[in-house]
């Protein structure tokens, strides 16, 4: 697989390879990116209006009729897309690209236009509709690395930034390069059948390197050209029984 | 400066701007401007390891905590259960510790029953208690959800003397049907433990393996294994069943088969393969009239034979059978959908034949390596359990059925619930909340108001494990036995306090003498005893030292390397199998109007209804449906039209036991003669999170049983469905037609 | 004959058509048409009815200043009316800011509902006015002369209007203005490649071009008003006063006044078609499907224009009615704007056509999911907006119909309601079954964006009752110019209206 800017140098490019064959549905993800990533609960009225806030959501798809019907999962957040189109359109630059391959979004600087929710083709962008609720107790897990957003502004999959930055931290002061499987986002870290893999892609003995060339690997709707930074591998196969 | 010039000047500094604006240079200067990490604030937090307590399954966790808060459960890399794994229930756990709702103080009906609940002082509390015990003449009971931790080796061993006392369990349905089968294989009470992450091919027969709370994490780490990990082969998964369940959904093909009609499949594919050991002349190690045996009790089993009654044809059972004899290692995997009928444990027991045959033949081919099933020494692993509470092959819903008859009739004076809610999740049928009534003094440990803790006469708040010391041996291990240790790692965030503590001092003013003075020290005692046992902690560590370095573990486990098993199971003992080897017909609860099988199960992370108070888990889409904060009632499509249902309207599910109403969901993995419906909804009084957020199916089931096992037959019911009038929103996170376009649009 | 005879100011001893540097044989020849003019006046009279065009100039200055300075009780009224309307949406919107975005029916992945289509409505409404008006001035086209100014002020409030809308929408209002490039020492600039960047800065040009060629046009006409204003003893008086510049209807100020609405008009005409492609490219350039597409430019330009001369016909009618003015905005104006409504509806429904047919034909997966959802969801919008326009174009071709008043309102609503659902199935649908089937989702306008949408149509009916009562709404300036170039001339038997350029 062709990888866009790859002859861009940076040490760092990080990429996310989700394994379709491997995924069971089982939302391990969505509940360890809420917490890690103050993500609210947003109740039972606006989750009936579509204002649901998962950084990462399993799409479930039905194929067929019955009796020969088959679900489908398919994790999605953020593609962190090289060539975003979220990114033209902020009139601030409240989400830009970063130099290791992040699409960031700055809270302090979006205004809340939401035009790059609506240029996202992935629907992967959530706007803080409300000031997040989260009540007196519930208060005390909230993680201190990571800010709550207020009203009136976007959010998404940041590939935990907090921990990237930890990670790249750690290994500065350990005078190393950031070693494959140091960092692992929150889903990825918890993920019980190990679906979700991330890494260094311009590390060529990184895993992700090496699954991302591999033959199941497809990004979504690469026809669009956005050059997503996350892999998915085809699940499934032919002549099963 | 004229005219001129200045136009010229104004021109070119509004073009350069212009140009440099649309150019690089801002968007170099931007991430120093806006930094990307801005409101990141990376802080180094202190991990514990401790044990995960939300389920039976016994994962090991670490826990990350800043400033004395818990922020962030994730599994323990080391622990041979998750291997660094957590499931969402686990790491929503924080939540359930951090709620709004947690007891604050013990409540005492202070005027006897009848009278309302207060609060009290921890004195007092334990002063009533210790005074009901010492009037109770030892006919006390404990009742927990099946866990084995320090509570309930703790109450046994300070009431278990006197024969009046009763410990039981009230933990999910069919467990014991799997101990059942499991005793005649592996001579021990153990879950199977089928190599699944080294299989090419796995046949799961109604095994909800990622729903169950028999270790989803643990089953889900396998199933990726076997799909990806081995450069060799992707492994294959087949579901059988009533239900696509989320299991089924990853598995490559759901197979509908009529409810308890899996016992059939089994043997019928058992059938093939033994046919073509014996044609081919496989696995040597059977001798050749055990082999003749076995066909003889299989005769009547041949994929033509059951291809009517299973509807499945004799082709297909065929082709599921080809795997087995030539691609071991293959394995069956038995589950909620085999041990809820009536016939569940010879069913069980013909998934595990299938199993041993398979095994025979891969290690014939050298394909798998001897698997450390059953254990090293499954002898200690029983010993084990009977140190931290109930024997599991005492843990059986006719036993709890024992005590509620019991109770209902006023044999005991005190009862001790320890974090269960029977009143709520066992059936309705079994009128808990009567016997409760008839039970003079009960006190319940728990961590928030629920049902069975408002017809409490004492309520102990007790800590979450978050805040506690205890112990436990998980259910469901690896085929090794595990210790689990559970420590503080948050201050306790309300006055509860350590249940374990509370017994101790309670039943030592009730008069009952312990060699402990509280919790701790009874642990201490524990690992003490533990490591007389278990030569592999190292042996010159202090007593000191020795409990540091298990709470640096979390818990103590045999070396993770693979162990040749002392004894490899004989053919002699399968030979001895053949009386098993039957698949008796499933016994109904039917009635006139009754044309559906109900199908209930346990939705993926919610538990039997204990994840219900925690918006996290309610907003959490279920994976099949993918509702969000409601409950729902599946039917297949064309019986919806049939019925003229469509999704969303409100429709009554009755049985001979009850009745409950429900939106309706149309979903086209299901039966058409089956209705399912997820459990651990309707609430009555647990919070304003989960109170009347659905109805409770457990209205519907009655009191039928496992014969050989005891267990609850739960999938045996039948049930009408009728229109209730009126409709709700389904709060669906996925759009009720997008759902299908998935192809479409190349997702 | 040059226009500078047209006299600004009041002067009461003049009546129509009189010209001062006429030369001898000019002189002999209009003394000769006399007769003949006569009788053209009673002919005009009796083929149409209106042989008021022979106003005296009092007469004309009288009824054309009349809507400012005569106000009766039930303006009042309306004023109150639609202030306390405008209270609720204000309350709305300030319950919005303090509560959140939640308020509105929007939700992922519609994060543009409501407030966009209108704002798209009003922009698209405002591009009649200086348009329509600046094309009429440069092509000359006599009958424009009487409606400029309400076709003009139409364009400058309904852009204020439109301005408020991103305004409200955006998540957090107190920091919008990290949007403007305000000099920083930090060279930090909002993004420039963002299609709203361009709208912002097209929007505020548009408006400021608008609000100087309303400004322009307005001053001789300012002057006319101030002398009657400082002669009646009027409050009006003082702002009439500033804001006449001086004004003495000398040759220099009129030389200055027609350069200045030539240039004014040439530069208006390029902004305005720019300012909606721009606002087209809010969508256009977004990988949307439904929005992707090139044809979004001047599809939004003839769409705005058809929308805009529907809403001027439809502001003259009221007009003229309310303030009996039916001799100055004539049936033959409305006549007039009614055949260019219907050029440009025809020109419109070609659009849709195209729009349609491309769509259909490719049967793309991704754009045919928001065509069926739209006939599904929005059958009715739909029909109004294809049907609003198609009517028009089968109606407007009769002339008894362009001039039938009751008929010509019904048409300009139909028009806009079409134009207004239009705007809507741009921006709902398609984002609603956008790229990702999973996300699909319906969207229903909240009270809050209603309350709100009925308070911007409050808003421009206000802005327009405050200016009717603080600047002459008729182009006095304009429409006296016309009588003075104007003449007859005899043809052999003939006497022939004819217009003198300049």
């Amino acid at each position: 697989m062709k990888i866009f800017n790859a002859d861009k140098q940076n040490d760092y490019k990080w990429a996310m390879v989700i394994d379709l064959d491997r995924c069971d549905g089982c939302g391990a993800c969505v509940i360890g990116c809420q917490t890690e990533n103050n993500v609210p609960t947003v109740g039972q009225d606006d989750v009936a209006t579509g204002r649901s806030m998962h950084w990462i959501r399993i799409e479930r798809y039905i194929e067929g009729e019955y009796p020969n019907v088959k679900v489908r999962f398919l994790p999605m957040m953020c593609q962190h897309c090289e060539a975003a189109p979220c990114e033209s359109v902020c009139p601030v630059y409240a989400t830009y690209h970063n130099d290791e391959g992040l699409n960031v979004q700055v809270y302090n600087r979006c205004i809340g236009t939401r035009f790059c929710g609506n240029n996202c083709p992935y629907s992967v962008r959530f706007f803080n509709w409300w000031d997040p609720s989260f009540d007196e107790a519930t208060r005390n897990q909230l993680n201190p690395d990571v800010s709550v957003r207020e009203r009136g502004i976007m959010e998404k999959c940041s590939f935990c930034m907090q921990r990237i930055r930890r990670g790249k931290d750690h290994a500065k002061d350990e005078g190393r390069p950031v070693k494959d499987g140091d960092i692992q986002p929150a889903c990825a870290q918890t993920c019980p059948t190990g679906a979700i893999t991330f890494g260094n892609i311009n590390d060529h003995e990184s895993k992700v390197h090496e699954m991302v060339h591999g033959k199941r690997a497809y990004r979504l709707f690469e026809e669009k050209g956005t050059h997503p930074s996350v892999y998915y591998l085809k699940g499934g196969a032919e002549n099963v029984f | 400066m004229d005219r001129r010039s200045f136009l010229k000047l104004g021109a070119l500094t509004a073009s350069s701007s212009a140009v440099g604006a649309c150019g690089q240079t801002v968007q170099k200067v931007i991430p120093a401007l806006i930094p990307a990490d801005d409101g990141v604030n990376p802080v180094e937090g202190r991990w514990f390891a401790t044990s995960c307590m939300e389920c039976n399954a016994g994962c090991g966790v670490i826990v990350r905590t800043v400033n004395g808060r818990a922020k962030k459960i994730e599994g323990n890399p080391a622990h041979p259960v998750n291997h660094g794994k957590a499931c969402a229930m686990g790491q929503a756990a924080v939540r359930r510790a951090y709620h709004a709702d947690r007891l604050k103080a013990p409540l005492l009906r202070k005027g006897g029953k009848g009278s309302k609940l207060e609060e009290v002082t921890w004195d007092e509390a334990i002063k009533v208690l210790g005074e009901k015990i010492s009037k109770a003449d030892g006919k006390v009971f404990y009742l927990n959800d099946g866990v084995n931790d320090a509570l309930a080796g703790a109450a046994k061993s300070l009431f278990g003397e006197n024969p009046a006392f009763t410990i039981a369990s009230n933990h999910a349905p069919g467990r014991e049907s799997h101990f059942a089968a499991g005793e005649a294989y592996l001579d021990f009470p153990s879950m199977p433990f089928p190599d699944i992450a080294n299989s090419d091919f796995t046949l799961l027969f109604g095994a909800d393996v990622f729903e169950s709370d028999r270790s989803p994490v643990y089953f889900a780490r396998v199933f990726g294994d076997s799909r990806r990990s081995r450069p060799s082969a992707r492994g294959r998964f087949i579901y059988l069943g009533s239900r696509l369940s989320a299991t089924a959904a990853a598995c490559d093909k759901w197979l509908p088969v009529p409810p308890g009609k899996l016992g059939l499949v089994a043997l019928a594919v058992a059938h093939v393969v033994v046919d073509e050991v014996i044609i081919r002349g496989l696995a040597p190690s059977i001798p050749r009239n055990t082999l003749s045996r076995w066909m003889e009790a299989l005769k009547q089993y041949s994929p033509e034979h059951v291809e009517k009654e299973t509807e499945l044809s004799a082709e297909i059972i065929k082709r599921l059978a080809r795997p087995f004899i030539e691609e071991a290692p293959a394995v069956a995997v038995a589950g909620d959908d085999v041990a809820g009928y009536t016939n569940g444990t010879p069913t069980l027991k013909a998934v595990s034949f299938l199993n041993m045959v398979s095994f025979e033949i891969g290690r014939e081919k050298l394909r798998i390596k001897p698997r450390r099933d059953p254990a090293p020494d499954p002898d200690l692993k029983n010993r084990m359990l009977g140190w931290v509470g109930l024997p599991q092959s005492q843990q059986s819903f006719a036993k709890l059925k024992k005590l509620t008859e019991d109770m209902a009739a006023g044999a005991y004076n005190v009862g001790l619930i320890a974090h269960t809610n029977p009143v709520f999740d066992t059936p309705q049928a079994l009128n808990f909340k009567a016997a409760m009534a008839k039970t003079p003094f009960t006190a319940v440990f728990a961590l928030f108001m629920d049902e069975t803790t408002a017809d409490a006469d004492l309520v102990l708040p007790d800590h979450h494990w978050l805040e506690n010391w205890s112990a436990q041996i998980p259910e469901f291990a690896p085929g090794v036995p595990v210790l689990n240790l559970v420590q503080p790692v948050i201050s306790p965030f309300t006055a509860a306090r350590n249940s374990l503590d509370v017994i101790i001092e309670a039943a030592k003013k009730g008069g009952i003498a312990s060699p402990y003075a509280n919790g701790e020290q009874y642990l201490k005692a524990f690992i003490a005893k533990f490591r007389a046992e278990m030569l592999e902690i190292p042996q010159q560590l202090s007593a000191v030292g020795a409990w540091d370095f298990l709470l640096q573990r979390g818990g103590w486990w045999p070396s993770d390397e693979e162990v040749e098993p002392k004894n490899p199971p004989t053919t002699d003992r399968l030979w001895e199998l053949k009386d098993s080897l039957a698949a008796p017909a499933p016994a109904f609860a039917e009635g006139p109007n009754f044309p559906f099988h109900l199908h209930l199960y346990q939705p993926v992370s919610r538990g039997r209804g204990k994840g219900a108070n925690l918006g996290m888990l309610q907003e959490m889409p279920d994976p099949i449906t993918t509702l969000m904060w409601q409950h729902w009632i599946e039917l297949n499509p064309a019986t919806a039209e049939k019925l003229g249902i469509k999704e969303g309207d409100l429709i009554t599910v009755m049985s001979a036991a009850g009745s409950m109403t429900g939106p309706a969901f149309p979903y086209r993995g299901i039966r058409p003669d089956v209705i399912a419906i997820p459990i651990g909804f309707g609430h009555t009084n647990y919070g304003s999170v989960a109170t009347n957020r659905g109805d409770n199916p457990m209205k519907l089931l009655g009191l039928a049983v496992d014969e050989k096992s005891g267990a609850l037959a739960w999938r045996s019911q039948k049930v009408g469905v009728k229109k209730a009038g009126g409709s709700v929103a389904m709060l669906r996170d996925a759009n009720p037609k997008g759902e299908y376009m998935g192809e479409a649009f190349n997702l | 004959m040059s226009s500078e005879t047209a006299t600004g100011h009041e002067t009461h001893s003049h009546t129509h058509g009189g010209g001062h540097h006429h030369s001898p044989e000019e002189l002999k020849s209009l003394t000769e048409l006399e007769g003949l003019r006569d009788s053209a006046r009673n002919k005009a009279k009796a083929d149409y009815g209106d042989a008021n065009i022979y106003l005296s100039e009092k007469d004309f200055n009288d009824d054309s200043l009349r809507p400012m300075f005569e106000t009766k009780p039930g303006y009042f009224l309306f004023v109150i009316a639609l202030a306390s309307v405008m209270a609720v949406g204000v309350a709305a919107f300030v319950r919005q800011m303090v509560v959140g975005m939640g308020v509105t029916g929007l939700h992922q992945p519609v994060f543009w509902g409501a407030y966009i289509a209108t704002f798209v409505f009003w922009v698209g409404l405002s591009h009649s006015g200086t348009i329509v008006s600046s094309i009429l001035r440069l092509t000359m086209a006599n009958w424009r002369r009487p409606i400029l100014r309400g076709a003009e002020a139409m364009t400058a409030f309904s852009l204020m209007v439109a301005g408020l809308f991103p305004m409200i929408h955006v998540g957090r209002q107190w920091r919008v203005y990290y949007m403007f490039p305000l000099p920083n020492q930090r060279e930090l600039w909002p993004n420039f490649k963002s299609p709203l960047m361009w709208d912002m800065m097209a929007i505020s040009i548009y408006l400021t071009g608008s609000l100087t060629f309303l400004y322009i046009g307005l001053l001789p006409d300012i002057a006319t008003a101030r002398d009657r204003a400082i002669s009646n003893g009027n409050w009006r008086a003082g702002y009439l006063r500033l804001l006449a510049l001086g004004w003495r209807g000398g040759n220099y100020d009129w030389a200055v006044y027609n350069k200045a609405s030539l240039f004014l008009a040439v530069i208006i005409l390029c902004i305005a078609p720019s300012v909606h492609t721009i606002v087209s490219w809010d969508f256009a350039m977004t990988m949307t499907p439904g929005w992707h597409t090139t044809i979004f430019g001047p599809y939004f330009v003839v769409g705005a224009i058809n929308s805009g001369v529907a809403g001027v016909i439809l502001l003259m009618i009221i007009i003229r009615s309310i303030f009996k003015l039916q001799h100055i905005i004539r049936d033959l104006h409305i006549d007039c704007l009614g055949q260019l409504q219907l050029v440009i509806a025809l020109i419109w429904l070609y659009f849709y056509f195209c729009e349609f047919n491309v769509t259909w034909y490719s049967h793309k997966p991704e754009e045919m999911a928001v065509w069926d959802w739209q006939w599904e969801r929005f059958p009715l919008q739909l029909i109004a907006m294809v049907g609003g326009t198609a009517l028009a174009v089968g109606l407007l071709g009769f002339k008894k119909i362009r001039r039938n008043m009751k008929a010509m309102v019904a048409i300009t609503i139909l028009i806009n309601i079409g134009m207004y659902c239009e705007r809507y199935l741009i921006v709902v649908p398609v984002l609603s079954h956008r790229d990702n089937p999973y996300k699909w989702t319906d969207y229903w306008a909240s009270p809050t964006e209603l309350s709100i949408i009925l308070m911007s149509f409050c808003f421009f009916a206000l802005l327009y009752a405050v200016f009717i009562k603080v600047f002459p709404i008729i182009t006095m300036a304009d429409v006296k110019e016309g009588v003075v170039i104007s003449g007859d001339v005899r043809l052999g038997k003939h006497a022939v209206r004819v217009q003198v350029k300049e």
